[in-house]
This record gives C-alpha cells, structure tokens and sequence, in this order.
C-alpha cells in the first residue's frame, strides 16, 4: 500500500505498476480532491467546508459504485 | 453544524481580477493574495496533486494543445485552466505549427514538454502508456476543471446557496452584497 501511495504521489505509476482491482484505488485521490475543492468553493468556513466535502464524497462513492454493479450486472448477461 | 446555520460574514476580495489572474496562473495563489490561506493551501495541493499525479503517470504526455484533425484535443479545454500548463502548451502549440507550415521538421521547445505530437507519435504514446494516458487525461482534465471553480470563488466569493455573503471588494469604496 505505501508502495502504491508512492508511486501514485511522489514518482507517478508506470504502466505496468499496477493490474485488476488496485486501479480501483486511483479513484481516492480523485473523490478527495474533487470533494475537498469543491466544498471550499461553495462555503467559508471550515467546519461547514469539511461538512460538504463528506457529503459530496459520499455521493461521488455511491454513484460511482452504483454505476459499476449496473456495469457488473449487465456484463453477466453478456 | 447545520449549513443554512452558518453565519453571514465579510470578505475582503481585493483586487478580483488579480486574484483570478493569479489562480489561473498557479492553483490557490488567488485566495493566498485574498489572505485566505488556509483555503489557498487546501487548493494548491489538492489541484496540483491531481494535476502533477496525472502527468506523472502518463510520462508528461496528456496536457497538450491539437485542435486539428485527426488530433481533437477537447480535453485541453479543461486542462487549461491550470494557466501554468496552459501557456507553454499553446505556445508549443504555435510553434509546432509555424514549423510544419514552413516544411520544416518538428523541433518543439523545452525538450518537447507540453508539444502536440507528431503523426505516429500519438499512437506510441498510447500504445507505451496503455490506460495510463487515459487516467492521466482524467487526472488533469478534473484538476483543471476544479480549478476553474477556484478560479470563480476567487473572483466572486463562495457559491454558497442561501447565505449572505457581504463582499468588500478594495477597488470600490463601498462594500457589494451579493447572493
């Protein structure tokens, strides 16, 4: 795992660095990040910004999550 | 704490233009010349890990400027709202052109960083970094996206819905209510 995170912050990740569900961790940062800023574009305050971001991050997981058992499902059926 | 219960306050956004010049040019530098450091923290390492991860991955290759056929690059729309990255790639962008115009070979700047390539080289690109490109696309494309909420929060103050934000801005002698 902090083999992962280094690759992933400090030197970036190769091609052949990581296969199967580990790419499924790319999605971390992404949610953080997206979370983060866009709480703190909507609000000043820190307590309300931290607020937002679980919220928006929790939503981001979900859909993304949602999407991928439709995904899932439709692929057993082909 | 509930969000409808947070409290009306005032910010100073001095000068709205250089502070959207400035978080254009480096994700956060406008909110840090606002003073709102912590919030300009909180954006240039959140941008600018998404934006340098994103390069990383993909070898310095998916932020670059092609709107010619067969090389639509819509993805730098989004891109370039990290003005940093923005600028050399259209300057490479121009380069690169006025050199194929005149028959010449390619010769882009700065050892080809932020060029758009040159015939086949897109193919290799993908063919040696696989979904890697397409992450590292992704990666910059949100950055940059993010970023131009940074951008606005700079210029206008937070997008906050039912709050009173009451926004002074230094270029005009009384304070502007907005939202």
């Amino acid at each position: 795992m902090i083999s992962f995170l280094s690759q992933l912050i400090l030197f970036g990740a190769g091609p052949e660095a990581m296969s199967g569900w580990e790419q499924i961790l790319y999605l971390v940062p992404l949610v953080i990040c997206t979370s983060l800023v866009y709480g703190a574009t909507r609000h000043e305050d820190w307590r309300v910004i931290i607020t937002e971001a679980i919220k928006i991050g929790t939503w981001l997981m979900v859909l993304t999550a949602g999407v991928f058992v439709v995904a899932l499902i439709v692929s057993l059926f082909n | 704490m509930a969000i409808e219960d947070e409290y009306e306050f005032d910010l100073d956004l001095k000068n709205r233009g250089v502070a959207a010049l400035l978080g254009w040019l480096v994700p956060g530098v406008g909110h840090l010349y606002q003073g709102r450091t912590s919030k300009g923290i909180a954006i240039f390492i959140s941008v600018s890990l998404l934006f340098i991860t994103g390069l990383q991955m993909s070898g310095g290759k998916v932020v670059y400027c092609s709107f010619r056929q067969p090389d639509i690059r819509w993805q730098f729309l989004g891109q370039s709202f990290v003005g940093s990255a923005a600028i050399p790639a259209v300057i490479q962008n121009r380069v690169v052109r006025g050199q194929e115009a005149a028959g010449e070979t390619h010769r882009p700047l700065f050892g080809g960083k932020f060029s758009p390539p040159d015939g086949r080289e897109r193919i290799d690109w993908h063919a040696d970094y696989h979904a890697y490109f397409q992450m590292g696309t992704l990666y910059t494309f949100v950055a940059g996206l993010l970023n131009m909420f940074a951008i606005f929060d700079a210029a206008f103050g937070p997008m906050a819905y039912g709050i009173e934000v009451v926004v002074n801005d230094t270029d005009e002698t009384e304070g502007e209510e907005v939202w």
